[in-house]
């Protein structure tokens, strides 16, 4: 699996991105990204929201290929929990 | 009681929220605020505070989130405490007090909402949190990373930018993406810098110009986060990029990042303040300033990009100091020298 990780925004509005290979990772770390992604993808979590009232919060994209195309959006603080524990997962390799 | 009670007739509803137990006081003042929300919030709010006791006079209160992600976090300071348990709330109080005085004592504006509204803010906000941000009802703060970020209370800039993330939501309300987005931005960062400049008694050519000066650790190569008087100066460093902030409109272009760059074209229009203030002279928030803040405050609307905004700031110069006077030639010329023609 090629994730493709962009974190934009923020006070700074600073724009980092970092391209993750599961196949370069440890066994360990493929087992629990995979998981992480998983159950993301299988709560169909909904993209960003328009309405947000949040200002000078990060914002993520995520565009993962995985035999198909799966791209999320999202706003920091309205996100779910799962994806937060991906987005953590993913914030620590920027 | 739920949201369905739309159906509840307002002075109903009105009753519950004066007269009802705490539970349905609650109920009721959500619903009220709801259906509001369909009219404007700032109508909401004056209405809501009709309902509700408003102290009207500064209140702040300081949370401390423990480095966790909940808010609002643990109480830790009120209003009037002599004494901050840390820094960082010593410096969310101090600052966000001082941004209270600015707007008090220059606008007569009583707090973020003009009703006395309480101001909250959360320190010590996640891990090793870079970042500052308004959630539509409270401040909040990271520590930084001590790596690339400082505290993000440690600059009065930034707590002023924050807090009037609130005045323009409940004034101008402007859409948080692309053109708006960055008007948006740039008012955060034009009050933010006026208090800065008031709270350090600085007249334009005194001041640094700079928002979040000191946030980046020594390590970093950069002054600040961003530059009003030359957009995309204000850091350049491999471990964060180069400050990407234009100051003209033949560089903007659509992007997705960012909500569409709101980050990144308010240097555009601060570049156009800049240069009206330094025209202008004297003290910042005597003239230009409170061209800006009617033109918030009265003019611009949810959708208004930068042309409105020089258009409007344009006309109420001259109702301010005259038509043609020199304020509204200088204030045209500023727009007109980063690309937006009135």
């Amino acid at each position: 699996m090629k994730i493709n990780f962009e974190r934009s925004g923020g006070f700074a509005g600073i724009t980092n991105s970092c391209v993750i290979n599961s196949d370069k990772l440890s066994l360990d770390e493929q087992k629990h990204l995979q998981k992480l992604f998983n159950d993301v993808k299988n709560k169909k979590i909904e993209n960003r929201s328009q309405k947000s009232e949040e200002r000078d919060c990060f914002q993520y994209r995520i565009l993962a290929e995985d035999g198909e195309e799966f791209i999320i959006l999202t706003d920091e603080l309205t996100m779910d929990p799962k994806l937060r524990l991906l987005i953590d997962f993913l914030e620590s390799r920027l | 009681m739920h949201t369905h009670c739309f159906a509840i007739p307002p002075y109903i509803l009105e009753h519950i929220a004066k007269k009802g137990t705490k539970k349905d006081q609650d109920s009721a003042l959500n619903a009220i605020s709801i259906s509001e929300q369909i009219r404007g919030r700032r109508e909401a709010v004056s209405y809501m505070s009709s309902l509700l006791a408003v102290s009207g006079k500064k209140e702040r209160i300081i949370y401390d989130a423990k480095h966790r992600r909940f808010l609002p976090g643990e109480l830790i300071m009120n209003e009037g405490q002599r004494k901050a348990p840390n820094i960082f709330a010593r410096e969310a109080y101090q600052y966000s007090g001082a941004t209270y005085d600015f707007y008090k004592e220059i606008f007569d504006r009583n707090s973020i909402d003009d009703q006395g509204m309480r101001l909250d803010s959360t320190v010590r906000y996640g891990y090793k949190y870079s970042n500052a941000f308004w959630n539509g009802s409270q401040m909040v703060y990271g520590d930084g990373d001590g790596r690339i970020f400082r505290r993000f209370t440690r600059a009065i800039d930034i707590v002023a930018h924050e807090l009037t993330h609130g005045v323009t939501d409940f004034e101008a309300s402007l859409v948080y993406r692309d053109l708006p987005g960055a008007l948006n931005e740039h008012m955060s960062d034009v009050f933010g810098s006026l208090v800065k400049q008031y709270y350090k008694k600085q007249k334009v050519d005194r001041a640094d110009w700079l928002i979040g000066k000191g946030m980046f650790t020594a390590k970093i190569n950069g002054d600040a986060i961003r530059s009003m008087k030359a957009p995309g100066t204000a850091y350049n460093d491999p471990r964060v990029g180069k400050d990407p902030q234009p100051s003209h409109m033949k560089d903007y272009k659509k992007i997705s990042e960012d909500n569409g760059g709101v980050h990144i074209y308010s240097g555009i229009a601060n570049h156009a303040f800049y240069l009206a203030a330094m025209d202008i002279g004297g003290y910042a928030w005597e003239k230009t300033g409170k061209v800006w803040y009617i033109t918030l405050r009265d003019k611009l609307r949810p959708t208004s990009d930068f042309k409105d905004a020089a258009r409007k700031t344009f006309d109420v110069a001259g109702d301010l100091f005259g038509i043609n006077s020199t304020e509204q030639i200088t204030i045209k010329r500023a727009w007109n020298d980063v690309g937006v023609r009135i």
